[in-house]
Parts: structure tokens; C-alpha cells; sequence
């Protein structure tokens, strides 16, 4: 609307011209709301609630006489009510833009009276006495011109005569000190760590050298063992060798002795033995002969006598087959010597299975002649009967006469 | 047209707390509750009032300026 202002919320719209005044003011505040100014007749202005801040660089002396310089910045605003609205208004509604300026300049001097009934102390500590101080300073000053002083914030002290320096000084000298020796300490602590740490690293390496020499005498030891051991096991084998060799030596008497008894002595006593037994036999021999001899005989005799009784017996009883036996052992000599000469004489191999006259002619020439032998000689004859013919010239067809044979 | 805002609301009577301690006879602050907000008023009393304790505002001196008394608790 063309004639319809609404103030902002943070504004304050002054109506003048208005005769309807509800305060005594010559003009009508308006906040919060809008309201129809008249044209011509009424004219509104506005002016900010809005929060404003001016900066203040001031030398300041305190309590003490101590000289400062204070840079501070105080947080003001119009107040809300009517009547702070009315003196704002009334003085600087055609300066608002320098508002912060002129609060600030006016605010200096009380910046002064502040300061000036605190101690350095005070000010740097407590807050509470500061603002009481911003209070009772600017309380009555500020409100005759309808400002609010919401907060002062004092941002740096300079200090021209080193006050609070010196004021700080034992605490920082307290603190450097015990910096100091917290770092002397520390210092300490770590050189005598590393002293523990040296002496504990020594110790190490002292046992390990020690460890170490152990080992080694341990290892020459044993290397000296091992280096004896060379010509101790050499001595020890040669010992053994000239052992078996003595064992050998002995064995070689023994062998050597054995031997001697076996190439020496024991054909000696085979050749004692072999003479004796050759005696020993010899004279058996000689026993047996005469004893097989007279046997001979006596057995020769039986059989003739035997004989004799069975021709007797058998020419008795007429046997024929007996008497041509008889006669056929009467005539064996003869036969036997035919045979032989025949079989001499002649380049004739008889074999056996070509012919059973040649084979019964053989049988009846060995047997013959063994026959013949046996019952012809007195001595026995060391011929089994297997057929050899003995060569002997008193084979002539008569009764061979008995001759002694010599052996 | 007698009042078309709360700018004159007084703060008599209201419950404000102690910002900044009162001294005995000097001002302190205290925040009130007063027209949907809360303003600090200088504030003095007969005995001087620590801090956060509650007052409750006995009279108006001036615009910014208010007797407070503690707040029987």
C-alpha cells in the first residue's frame, strides 16, 4: 500500500504530525505493527533497534595509578521501551549511520571511569566487578540517551610500565623453574636410563664374552680331544693289529706244529702203523694159510669123500642124468682145456645173446675150470670163479699135480 | 488510542533474575521478562543481592532503571 508503513521487526516507526500523541511525545511510536500515515499531513521515520558495536582504543589509568591502554569494543542497542525509543530518537534519528561513533566516543570516558576504579588485577580476573563497574559508569549516562549497553568486552591491555608482566613474572618464573626441572628431570631420568641400559648392555656383552670364551675352550677341547683321538684310535689299531698278528704268529706255531705233526709225525706213525699192520697181516697171513690150508684139505677130503658116497649112492640107484654129470665131470679138464685152447688160438670174441652154444661153451669153460680148480687143488685159489683162465701150463689134460704157489 | 504496542509495558511486578550482583548501593542487572522478551534492567536494592538469585521487580525508577527485591523462595 502507498500510504500503509509497517516498521520491521527491529525497527521503531516514528509518526510525527499526528495530534493523537499516547505518551506526551510529539510523535507516535509504532512498533510491532503497521500503521496508515497521511500523506502530507503526517511524515514517519524509521529508526533501528538493531544491535550496534563501537570500538574504543583508550589510555586508561587504574586503581594502582598503573597506566593502561584498553581497546575495548562495547555491544549497545536502542532499547525497546517507549521512552528509550523517545531520547534515541530525539538525538540520533539523522545520524544513525554515525550512531556507533558518537556511543563509542561517549562510552570512552566511561571506559575511563571503569577502568579507573578497578585494580589491574580486577580487570584481568574478575568479570563480575567489571561489568558492576560498566554499570554504575554508564548505567545513567546511557539511558538519558535511550541506549542499552548489553555487553563490554575489554580486548587487549597494553601495558606500558611491564605491571603485568612483572605481575605474572614469579608465576612464570615458578612455572619455568619447574619446567626446568621437570626437564632436568627427565634429562636425568633419561641419562640414567641410558646409563642402566650401558651398564645392563655391558653385562650382556661381558657374559656373552664369557659364554663365548666357554664355548670356545669348550670347542679346543674337544678339537684336542678329537686331535688325540687320531693317534690314540691309531695306537689302539695297531695294538689290535700286533694283537692278531701275535694271535696270527701263534695260530702259525700251532699250524707249523700241526703241520709238522701231520707232514712228520703222523706219516711216521702211519708208516710204524702200516709196518706193523703189514706185519700184523703178514703174520695173520701166514696163519690163515696154514689155517686155510689145512681147512682145504680137511674140506677136500669131505668132498671127495662126499663125492665118492654120492657116485657110490647114484651108480647104485642107476640115475642116468648122474652118471652123464659124473662123466661130464670127469671130462671137464679136458673140455675145458679143449675150450681154451680153442679161445686162445682163434681171434674169436664171444659175445653174449648171439649164441647159446657160444655162451653155454664159455659158462661151461669158466665154470669148468673153476670146478676144476677147486676140486683138483689142495691150496685155494684167491680166484673168485669170474671166468678168468688162468694161463697155467700143468693145464695138459691130465690131473694137474699138486705144486705149491707161491704168492 | 491509548496504547497500540507493549513498548510501555511496565516491568513492575515481574520475576527477573540477578545477571549481574547487586551491590549495596550501586546498580546491578537483572534480566525481566517483559514484552515476549527479556530485558536487563539496572537494578538496586536495599541489600546487596549475589548472583542468578531471583527478584521479583518492585518498582520502576526510571525507563531502564528498577527496585528489586528477593523473591521469597
Amino acid at each position: 500500500m502507498l500510504f500503509w508503513h509497517v516498521p520491521a521487526p527491529n525497527e521503531a516507526m516514528l509518526i510525527s504530525g499526528s495530534k493523537r500523541q499516547a505518551q506526551d511525545t510529539q510523535f507516535r511510536i509504532v512498533t510491532g505493527h503497521g500503521s496508515f500515515v497521511m500523506p502530507i499531513k503526517q511524515k514517519a521515520r524509521m529508526l533501528s533497534l538493531a544491535l550496534r558495536e563501537a570500538e574504543i582504543v583508550e589510555d586508561c589509568v587504574t586503581q594502582q595509578g598503573i597506566r593502561l591502554n584498553v581497546r575495548a569494543v562495547t555491544v549497545f542497542k536502542v532499547g525497546d521501551d517507549a521512552v528509550s525509543i523517545a531520547n534515541a530518537a530525539r538525538r540520533f534519528l539523522a545520524e544513525q549511520d554515525r550512531m556507533e561513533e558518537l556511543v563509542g566516543r561517549i562510552f570512552a570516558g566511561h571506559l575511563r571511569s571503569i577502568i579507573g576504579g578497578l585494580t589491574v588485577e580486577q580487570i584481568i580476573r574478575e568479570r563480575d566487578r567489571v561489568a558492576q563497574e560498566v554499570k554504575q559508569g554508564s548505567h545513567s549516562e546511557m539511558e538519558k540517551l535511550g541506549i542499552v549497553v548489553d555487553a563490554l568486552q575489554i580486548q587487549e591491555i597494553e601495558d606500558a610500565t611491564g605491571y603485568i608482566e612483572n605481575l605474572a613474572a614469579p608465576h612464570a618464573a615458578a612455572v619455568a623453574s619447574q619446567a626446568r626441572i621437570a626437564h632436568a628431570k627427565a634429562d636425568q631420568e633419561a641419562a640414567e636410563r641410558e646409563q642402566q641400559a650401558a651398564a645392563l648392555k655391558a653385562e650382556y656383552e661381558r657374559d656373552t664374552a664369557i659364554k663365548r670364551a666357554g664355548f670356545l675352550a669348550e670347542t679346543e677341547q674337544v678339537n684336542a680331544r678329537a686331535a688325540q683321538a687320531g693317534p690314540l684310535a691309531e695306537a689302539r689299531a695297531s695294538q689290535e693289529v700286533i694283537e692278531e698278528q701275535t694271535s696270527l704268529a701263534t695260530r702259525q706255531a700251532l699250524l707249523a706244529a700241526q703241520r709238522l705233526e701231520a707232514e712228520v709225525r703222523r706219516p711216521a706213525d702211519a708208516e710204524a702203523y702200516r709196518q706193523r699192520t703189514l706185519a700184523e697181516a703178514s703174520r695173520d697171513q701166514a696163519k690163515f694159510e696154514a689155517d686155510g690150508s689145512a681147512y682145504a684139505e680137511r674140506t677136500l677130503a669131505q668132498a671127495q669123500a662126499d663125492a665118492n658116497s654120492a657116485r657110490a649112492e647114484s651108480l647104485k640107484n642107476g640115475n642116468q642124468e648122474l652118471i652123464a654129470a659124473n662123466r661130464t665131470v670127469e671130462n671137464l679138464p679136458a673140455l675145458a682145456d679143449a675150450a681154451a685152447r680153442g679161445m686162445a688160438g682163434a681171434n674169436l670174441t664171444v659175445l653174449n645173446g648171439t649164441d647159446g652154444l657160444n655162451e653155454m661153451v664159455a659158462g661151461l669153460v669158466s665154470q669148468g675150470l673153476a670146478i676144476l680148480n677147486t676140486l683138483q687143488r689142495p691150496t685155494p685159489t684167491g680166484g673168485t670163479g669170474n671166468g678168468g683162465v688162468p694161463a697155467s701150463p700143468n693145464l695138459n689134460g691130465k690131473a694137474p699135480a699138486r705144486t705149491p704157489e707161491t704168492k | 488510542m491509548s496504547v497500540a504496542d507493549d513498548s510501555a509495558q511496565s516491568p513492575v511486578g515481574a520475576i527477573g533474575r540477578v545477571t549481574v550482583p547487586i551491590p549495596a548501593e550501586g546498580p546491578g542487572e537483572v534480566l525481566v521478562a517483559v514484552r515476549g522478551g527479556s530485558e536487563a534492567y539496572a537494578a538496586w536494592s536495599d541489600r546487596p543481592i549475589g548472583k542468578n538469585l531471583r527478584v521479583i521487580v518492585v518498582e520502576s525508577i526510571s525507563a531502564r532503571s528498577v527496585l528489586v527485591e528477593p523473591f521469597p523462595s
